[in-house]
């Protein structure tokens, strides 16, 4: 069976992980010698189906000449067989993890029927082109955030998967980081959160945003706040979302209704986010 | 002087007037000449008093006994309605300014951190509904200037949250450092032999479900 990139990729994280965490206890430590042997002890085989230093190779790869970038060794196929039985036997990956690229689309699809009652599914489809990325800047008080987009297109109508990152910069780098390539970015960032899940497009042309932060599953919703007008098959430039996870609480409730008509609007000011396409 | 009473009519005070020492202390610190490593200084009396406020009537509402692994039973003594309120308006209290705890370390703002913890706000508060650390959550984000502050001040590195995960682990599958896991790692180990246990980590878990 022949593997695509992110598969491979997706072998490779497991593997790496149990060449760092794959010892029976804190005090064994793993080398690419005890993986390999560590599959042919699973699968019952006299030799290991792969060497140590090619699957070294595999999973780390090598840095090239110029250290620029990374080039990772392949495998033959009998080998990538038998260490893909090998991650799926101790349950490194899930069969649906090396089949399933994209979370299920179960949910979206279900929320979209419900709000589009003649299930006429097609007339909500935007003819407005959505997918692609786009990036936003929110300067802080002490520091500003880079969010980065991705709608990617799906085969159901009306449904959208969606990755987003969430950095974090000191402000005084600010007039810097246009200039930065990744590796300086990287090393500049105060933090970085990966969020993946889904949107939908409403009979009311509303996109809805449903992320869930990748380590922890705490949800973040973000919705349509405003739109602009564009012509049928010609990309969006511009998203107008308002992102929200906690309701803004409400410490003084003594104010009247509308000083805390302001406080809330001053917090929710905050939370809305401009996003501009980029690719 | 006398000790503090604290009442739901001036919770919010008690809470306003914390924050405010905390800000105070982040700008201290701030202006401050760059530490790699610090003292935490004491909280003065007003914040310690406030904080073990919340959280020994936060317990009051919290610790709910476990018979076994998935049977819990009410508390020993039942709460007259009064004190109920009390217990709970103290609860959110605590779990709100957790909330900017553990999301100041997911942003690694190490001077708010910091500023936190000379506070007296508990450095290992958890999560109740994840079990997320700031330790947990400042790995899972790559929060390198978060882990600076929290690594030579933590307490105990064998935490897990509710999925069972070290912050190892989430250095290393979300994080995406492998240099932050190995430190990490480096801690575990040395708490896992200085305490006597033995902890194995699980293997694996992948970003996307």
């Amino acid at each position: 069976m022949a593997y695509s990139d992110w598969q491979l990729n997706r072998l490779r994280d497991a593997l790496r992980a149990y060449h760092d965490y794959g010892g029976k206890s804190l005090k064994a430590d793993f080398n690419w010698n005890s993986v390999a042997e560590g599959i042919a002890e699973e699968l019952d085989r006299d030799d290991p189906p792969v060497a140590a230093e090619r699957l070294r190779q595999f999973v780390e790869g090598n840095r090239s000449k110029d250290s620029s970038m990374r080039k990772f060794g392949t495998l033959k196929p009998e080998s990538l067989e038998a260490v893909v039985e090998f991650a799926l036997k101790l349950r490194l990956l899930f069969p649906e993890e090396l089949e399933e690229p994209a979370p299920s689309l179960h949910a979206p699809q279900r929320l979209l029927e419900y709000l589009d009652t003649t299930a006429a599914r097609m007339r909500v489809v935007t003819p407005v082109i959505f997918d692609g990325r786009y990036k936003a800047r929110v300067v802080e008080q002490r520091a500003f955030r880079e969010f980065d987009l991705t709608l990617h297109r799906s085969s159901e109508p009306g449904t959208m998967m969606v990755t987003k990152t969430d950095e974090v910069f000191d402000k005084n780098l600010l007039d810097k980081i246009d200039k930065w390539d990744p590796e300086e970015r990287r090393a500049n960032c105060r933090k970085r959160t990966i969020y993946t899940g889904w949107a939908i497009f409403t009979p009311e042309d509303n996109m809805m945003v449903f992320l869930k932060e990748a380590d922890n599953r705490k949800n973040l919703y973000q919705f349509t706040l405003a739109a602009e007008w564009y012509a049928p098959q010609t990309a969006a430039e511009r998203l107008f979302l308002l992102r929200h996870n906690y309701p803004i609480e409400l410490e003084n409730t003594n104010r009247d209704e509308e000083q805390i008509l302001q406080a809330i609007l001053q917090e929710t000011q905050t939370n809305i986010v401009v996003f501009r396409r980029v690719a | 002087m006398a000790a503090p009473v604290f009442t739901v009519d001036n919770l919010t005070d008690h809470a306003a007037a914390y924050r405010a020492r905390i800000e105070q202390r982040r700008i201290a610190i701030e202006s401050g000449p760059r530490e790699k490593r610090f003292a935490l200084t004491e909280p003065p009396p007003e914040s310690k008093e406030f904080v073990n406020a919340m959280v020994g009537l936060a317990s009051v509402v919290q610790n709910y006994i476990s018979d076994d692994a998935d049977r819990y039973r009410m508390p020993f003594h039942q709460l007259n309605s009064a004190q109920d309120v009390l217990a709970r308006a103290y609860q959110r209290a605590l779990i709100r300014l957790g909330r900017e705890y553990i999301e100041a370390a997911r942003d690694g703002d190490g001077d708010l951190l910091r500023a936190f913890m000379e506070e007296g706000f508990p450095v290992a508060w958890s999560e109740w509904r994840t079990g997320e650390t700031a330790l947990h959550a400042a790995a899972g984000s790559r929060a390198r200037p978060a882990i600076r502050v929290l690594v030579p001040h933590w307490p105990d590195f064998l935490i897990r949250d509710r999925q069972g995960r070290l912050a190892s682990e989430l250095a290393y599958l979300y994080g995406e450092d492998p240099a932050m896991a190995h430190l990490l790692g480096i801690k575990e180990r040395k708490d896992a032999i200085a305490t006597g246990r033995d902890v194995r980590r699980r293997v694996y878990t992948y970003r996307t479900s």
